[in-house]
C-alpha cells in the first residue's frame, strides 16, 4: 500500500523538504515581530538571488545541458529581456502583473516537480497521477490566492488599474466558485488515490507529507497576518532554499557518477565543493546588487547600515548622502586594492626564494 | 510542433502579455496618469475592499484617505490610527502619511519622531520626502545659502529644498526633506524653532 522514496535521503529530506516550511514560518514570524520591512529585501539577496545563480550553474555552466537546450538558453533570454524592456516603456502594469503571475505559477510548478520526484524515486502512483497532482496544486494554490485577504487586495487592485472594476457581488461569486471547485476536487483526488491502490500501485506518504508541509506554510502565512512581510519571507525561504538544495544534490549526483563532461558546474559541486557553491551564490548576489546600483546595506536586514557617513568637521566634510557616501566607499576600495597589491607584491617576488626561482 | 512545444510557455506568456499590454497602452492614451487609489477616483475600489476585506488594515488606510478627501479630519485620524494599530510594516504610504499628518497637525515632537523613525526603519532606502511648513522663507541668495548650510549640519537630513507653496509668492513656505539612512530622526531640530531664521546659528 505504501512505499517510501526520498529526494535526497530520509535525514536531509526531513530537514529541507519536510521540516524547512515550519522553520521558515517561525523565522518569518520572528522577522515580522522584530525586523523592519527591509528584511524582505535582505532575504531576497541572501536566498532568492543565489537561487537564480543555481539555475545558471545548472544550465549555462553544464556542457551537457548547454548543448541540449542551447537554442532555448540563447533565444529565451533575448526574447524575455526584449519583452521586459518593452513592458517597462509601454505597459509597466502589465509587466508587473506578468512577473507576479509567472512567479506564482513557477512556485506551484516547483512544488509539483518535487512531488513528481517523490513518486519517481519511490516508484509510486499511476501514469496519470502527475496530472491529478498538478490539478491539486493549481486548485489549492488558486484557492489561497483568491481567498486570502492579503492576495485579494493585490489582484483586485491590479485589475482596477487595468480598468477592469469588480463588484463585491462578483468577487463573492468568484470566491464561492473557488470553494465549490475545491470541495468537488478533493473527493475526486481521494478517489484517484483509492483507484491507485485498487490497481495494485502504491502511494508515497512522504510526498503527501511534503505537499502538506508546503501548503501549511502558504496557507498559514497568507491567512495568519495582514502583512505581506510574513508571506514574502516564509515563501522565499522555502522556495529558494529547496531549489538550491535540489540543484546542489542533482549536480553532486552527476559529479559522483563521473561520466559527464566537466565544466563550471563540476568546479562548484561534488564532494567537498559545497563551500564554492555557496560562495559563488553569495558573490553572484553581491555582483547583482552592485550592477543594479542598490545599497549593499540591504544585506543587513535593516539592522546593519555600513555605509552611513557622518560629517567630519576636522576635514571640512559635511555629512554625505548615499551617492556621495558610495563614491567615498568606491574611492576607498580603489585605494585599498592598490595597497593590497603593494603588500602582496612585497613578499611573493623574492628572487632568493627557491620556490620563486622555479618559475623564473 | 516541436518548435511550439519548446517555446509554448513563452508563447502563452507573450500572448497574455500582449493582450493585457494593449489594454494598458490604450488606457494610458486616454489618461494622464494611472488611477490614484488614495484620492476620490479610487472610491469604487475602496468600496469593493470594504466589502471583501473589511478587517484588513490596508482597507482602513483606504477608508482614511477617503475621509481625508471628504475633509473629514477626525475620521481620517481615527481610521489611520486603527490601521497603524495592526502593526503592519509593508505599507510605506501609510507610514509616510501618518508622519506627515502628525507634522501637519502640530503633534508632539516625540510622536512625530516615533512615526518618522518607524517609517524609516522599515524603508531605510526610501526616496520619499516629508514637508515641513514655514510661514516665511529666505528672500535673498545669501539667506538661502545660510539656511542650506544650517540644514546640512543636521545629521539625519540628506538633502533639502526650501520653496514657497506658490512660486513667486510669500504666503507660505515648505521645506522638503530627504532622509539619511541609519540616522535617528529628530524633527524637533526643525519644528521646535520659531522660524526658519532660528535654524541659522548666530555665529
Amino acid at each position: 500500500m505504501f512505499k517510501t522514496g526520498y529526494i535526497i535521503n530520509p535525514r536531509l529530506d526531513m530537514v529541507w523538504f519536510l521540516g524547512l516550511p515550519f522553520v521558515a514560518v517561525l523565522a518569518a514570524l520572528g522577522a515580522q515581530a522584530w525586523l523592519p520591512f527591509v528584511a524582505v529585501a535582505s532575504i531576497n539577496l541572501w536566498i532568492t538571488i543565489p537561487h537564480h545563480y543555481a539555475t545558471w550553474v545548472r544550465t549555462y555552466g553544464m556542457p551537457e545541458d548547454w548543448s541540449r537546450f542551447k537554442e532555448q538558453l540563447v533565444l529565451g533570454p533575448i526574447i524575455i529581456v526584449a519583452a521586459a524592456a518593452a513592458g517597462m516603456v509601454w505597459a509597466p502594469i502589465t509587466l508587473l502583473i506578468i512577473v507576479m503571475a509567472w512567479d506564482h505559477q513557477h512556485s506551484i510548478m516547483q512544488q509539483h516537480g518535487f512531488s513528481r520526484i517523490y513518486d519517481f524515486k519511490a516508484g509510486t502512483g499511476m501514469s496519470n497521477t502527475g496530472r491529478f497532482d498538478l490539478t491539486l496544486h493549481w486548485i489549492l494554490y488558486s484557492f489561497m490566492f483568491l481567498n486570502a485577504p492579503m492576495f485579494r487586495n493585490l489582484w483586485i487592485r491590479e485589475l482596477y488599474k487595468l480598468e477592469i472594476p469588480l463588484s463585491v457581488q462578483f468577487v463573492d461569486i468568484l470566491l464561492l466558485a473557488s470553494r465549490a471547485v475545491l470541495a468537488v476536487f478533493i473527493p475526486i483526488y481521494i478517489w484517484h488515490l483509492w483507484k491507485t491502490l485498487r490497481n495494485g500501485e502504491s502511494l508515497n506518504p512522504i510526498k503527501y507529507a511534503f505537499i502538506g508541509a508546503s501548503y501549511f506554510l502558504w496557507y498559514f502565512a497568507a491567512w495568519h497576518t495582514n502583512s505581506i512581510l510574513l508571506f514574502a519571507i516564509a515563501h522565499r525561504l522555502m522556495h529558494g532554499l529547496q531549489y538550491i538544495v535540489m540543484v546542489y544534490f542533482f549536480l553532486q549526483r552527476k559529479s559522483d557518477l563521473g561520466i559527464f563532461q566537466p565544466g563550471f558546474w563540476s568546479k562548484v559541486s561534488g564532494q567537498g565543493r559545497l563551500k564554492w557553491f555557496l560562495i559563488g551564490g553569495g558573490a553572484y548576489a553581491l555582483v547583482v546588487q552592485l550592477l543594479i546600483n542598490r545599497p549593499l546595506d540591504e544585506f543587513g536586514f535593516g539592522v546593519v547600515n555600513f555605509i552611513s557617513y557622518q560629517a567630519v568637521p576636522e576635514f571640512g566634510l559635511v555629512g554625505m548622502d548615499y551617492i556621495s557616501g558610495y563614491e567615498l566607499f568606491a574611492q576607498t576600495m580603489i585605494s585599498a586594492y592598490a595597497l593590497v597589491h603593494y603588500y602582496v607584491d612585497s613578499f611573493i617576488w623574492k628572487v632568493r626564494d627557491a620556490k620563486v626561482q622555479v618559475g623564473l | 510542433m516541436t518548435w511550439f512545444r519548446r517555446y509554448r510557455i513563452l508563447v502563452v506568456v507573450y500572448s497574455i502579455g500582449i493582450f493585457m499590454g494593449l489594454r494598458e497602452y490604450s488606457i494610458s492614451q486616454t489618461r494622464e496618469r494611472p488611477v490614484d487609489f488614495l484620492t476620490g477616483e479610487g472610491s469604487v475600489f475602496t468600496d469593493v475592499m470594504i466589502g471583501v476585506n473589511p478587517e484588513d488594515p490596508d482597507t482602513d488606510f483606504l477608508r482614511a484617505m477617503r475621509a481625508l478627501s471628504l475633509a473629514d479630519e477626525e475620521g481620517f485620524s481615527e481610521l489611520l490610527e486603527k490601521a497603524l494599530s495592526a502593526e503592519i510594516k509593508h505599507n510605506e504610504l501609510l507610514l509616510q502619511f501618518h508622519a506627515q499628518h502628525l507634522l501637519n497637525q502640530g503633534a508632539e515632537t516625540e510622536k512625530i519622531n516615533k512615526a518618522l523613525n518607524r517609517w524609516h526603519q522599515n524603508f531605510p532606502f526610501s526616496e520619499r520626502v516629508i514637508t515641513v511648513p514655514f510661514l516665511t522663507g529666505p528672500t535673498t541668495p545669501y539667506q538661502a545659502v545660510l539656511l542650506e548650510d544650517a540644514l546640512s549640519k543636521i545629521p539625519w537630513i540628506a538633502d533639502s529644498e526650501f520653496e514657497p507653496y506658490i512660486p513667486d509668492s510669500s504666503d507660505g513656505w515648505r521645506l522638503r526633506l530627504m532622509f539619511r539612512r541609519g540616522e535617528a530622526i529628530d524633527i524637533g531640530l526643525l519644528t521646535d524653532v520659531p522660524s526658519w531664521e532660528s535654524l541659522i546659528p548666530r555665529d
